[in-house]
């Protein structure tokens, strides 16, 4: 029946321009919805549907106890999902105390090889509202996702997200004074990522070590970039079997390299917990990759400069990293 | 049909012995004078040409049910020069607008193709002289003996109800008629709905309702509530001559057949005509 009423509403720049009144009746007894457009020029449109009555599922949710809520324009969810081939299905949805991790599903673990990877992280400032209390990781129909983006970016209104363990539904929310949306996904009930062989995701909390892509070509790139650094093994984090084919990542690359630089200046001292050390840089690293220059987080104040040098190759006074 | 490309010869300088042997001369600035109007009722291949000292009609057919014609009046040609009262041949339309669009139909402003339509009598073919930018195209497209134009005995007299309308307002119900409803029925009344358009299709029904007295309506003379169907596979093609033209004139008769008569105008401004005839699908009363 929706393609039938899309039908009624077909073109949206006209209806704009003509509609001045829209007028809908439900006959139960006929099983007859009526659509009447009233337009510009005396012209009436009517439309009358049939339908038939039938069980609508409803979903049994209680977002408001669910352990991790976030809210976020919708625009950061549409930059975020661009990057994901339109023919993903699922994505999966990784949570840490503050930071947010997109990547693509993999079904089958045979396939593991032979996928691209697709990984985006979101750092906690990115949101207008992160909370989380529980470091699960959810997998869902990404294609919902698009659906409800392209209708929540055309309200203009933020999205309100609630994630739970694997298996409940995530709740996506968008609300004003005379709409309450909720899009209940299902998720994944045993999120194959902690089946996955990858010590990164093997536990709650972690996000993924730095060394994941020390066999990247892209670290490559990015020595070349800054030649003022000198290339060398990494020794610290944990060894990790290396993802077969190059991965784009955000955050992981330039955190090899920050923890390349703590192997050769040894004396440098990491104030850090090891799990924000290994944590992935967050804006900063972007700016790495998209040209911009933001300010240095509060985390990043307390690496060594010389990091920061590294880290901005373009724009920071010049301090040897050695 | 045979196409020749030759350069650098205008048209202008045909010999004027060559003329002698065409019952049919007509010239246009822009071709596109003639596709564009002719593209309004291409949706069957063939087309009947007549022309009389009056101009130019051109006839398309379907199923015995339905006629569309284009009139392109002496007035509108740079030349029109006509040898006999009658002058009929039948040709392939498809192929005659690929000839007038042969230099890409891309509309340059200030580039235009010029056409010379020459046609020598029964048996010749029709010889298109196409030139833009000084490159001479000829085209000779084989015509065939003109069946003749089922009348439908429309006649003025006969007309119950006749509204006029502005295209604007009738394009988009058109172009979102429901294309699962096989029929598109028209109810004309001196009371209300007035002038309905109605689809009934998978779905469900649909109605579009103009008033007497709006604003787009020109011309309102319903004299009897009258509620006919046609083919919507046979009515969609107009929606085209539609999209051409400025008005529309809705006539029905007392058989229930349907008259549309669209008034279109030009790249230059000047008038030309279409209409549409179509039979009824079934009387509803």
């Amino acid at each position: 029946m929706s393609q039938s009423v899309q039908a009624v509403f077909r073109s949206l720049a006209s209806l704009e321009k003509t509609v001045e009144k829209c007028h809908i009746e439900l006959d139960r007894k006929k099983n007859r919805i009526t659509f009447t457009l009233y337009c510009k020029h005396g012209l009436l449109k009517t439309h009358n549907l049939s339908f038939q009555d039938s069980e609508s599922l409803q979903a049994v949710f209680d977002k408001d106890s669910y352990a991790n809520v976030f809210r976020a324009q919708p625009r950061l969810l549409v930059d975020t999902v661009v990057h994901f081939p339109p023919s993903l299905e699922e994505v999966t949805v990784a949570l840490s105390d503050d930071r947010m991790w997109f990547r693509n599903h993999v079904d089958d673990e045979a396939e593991l090889s032979k996928a691209m990877l697709t990984e985006l992280c979101l750092a906690s400032d990115e949101f207008d509202h992160f909370a989380v209390r529980a470091h699960s990781s959810v997998t869902f129909c990404l294609k919902e996702l698009r659906g409800l983006l392209v209708f929540a970016e055309s309200t203009g209104l933020p999205i309100s997200m609630y994630f739970d363990e694997p298996g409940s539904p995530v709740v996506l929310s968008v609300t004003d004074s005379v709409l309450e949306g909720n899009f209940v996904l299902a998720t994944l009930s045993d999120d194959p990522n902690h089946r996955k062989n990858n010590t990164r995701r093997a536990h709650t909390p972690p996000p993924p070590p730095p060394d994941d892509f020390m066999n990247d070509d892209i670290d490559s790139y990015l020595i070349a970039m800054d030649t003022s650094m000198a290339p060398g093994p990494s020794a610290t984090g944990p060894p990790t079997p290396p993802l077969a084919e190059p991965t784009y990542s955000k955050q992981p690359v330039a955190a090899s390299h920050r923890t390349r630089i703590h192997s050769e200046e040894e004396e440098e001292e990491e104030e850090d917990e090891p799990a924000d050390s290994d944590g992935p840089p967050n804006k900063k690293f972007c700016s790495l990759f998209f040209g911009s220059v933001l300010p240095p987080s509060s985390q990043m104040s307390t690496q060594p400069v010389k990091s920061q040098v590294v880290l901005a190759s373009d724009s920071e006074d010049d301090t040897q990293a050695e | 049909m045979c196409l020749r490309f030759s350069a650098a010869m205008p048209l202008s300088t045909q010999s004027q012995a060559d003329d002698e042997q065409y019952v049919l001369v007509a010239s246009l600035d822009n071709a596109r004078n003639l596709s564009n109007i002719l593209k309004a009722i291409t949706f069957k291949d063939h087309a009947i040409f007549n022309a009389t000292p009056n101009g130019l009609k051109v006839t398309v057919e379907d199923s015995k049910c339905l006629q569309a014609n284009a009139f392109i009046q002496a007035e509108i040609f740079q030349e029109f020069t006509i040898k006999e009262d009658l002058v009929g041949f039948q040709v392939n339309l498809t192929v005659l607008l690929d000839c007038l669009n042969i230099f890409g139909g891309s509309s340059v402003p200030g580039v235009s193709t010029a056409l010379r339509m020459c046609y020598g009598g029964y048996g010749f073919p029709l010889t298109l002289f196409l030139e833009e930018g000084g490159v001479v195209t000829v085209c000779k497209i084989n015509t065939q003996e003109p069946d003749e134009p089922i009348d439908f005995e429309f006649c003025s007299t006969n007309v119950t109800n006749k509204v006029i309308l502005q295209s604007e307002s009738l394009k988009e119900p058109f172009s979102e008629l429901d294309m699962t409803s096989e029929v598109l029925q028209i109810t004309m009344s001196p009371s209300q709905p007035y002038f309905r358009l109605s689809t009934f299709g998978n779905s469900g029904n649909a109605h579009y309702d103009y008033p007497k007295d709006s604003d787009m309506m020109e011309l309102f003379q319903c004299t009897k509530t009258q509620t006919n169907r046609y083919k919507m596979s046979l009515l969609k093609p107009s929606t085209k001559a539609l999209a051409l033209s400025c008005k529309v004139s809705v006539r029905t008769d007392s058989r229930g057949f349907l008259s549309l008569q669209y008034l279109v105008r030009n790249d230059d401004g000047q008038i030309c005509f279409v209409e549409y005839y179509c039979c009824p699908d079934e009387e509803v009363e």
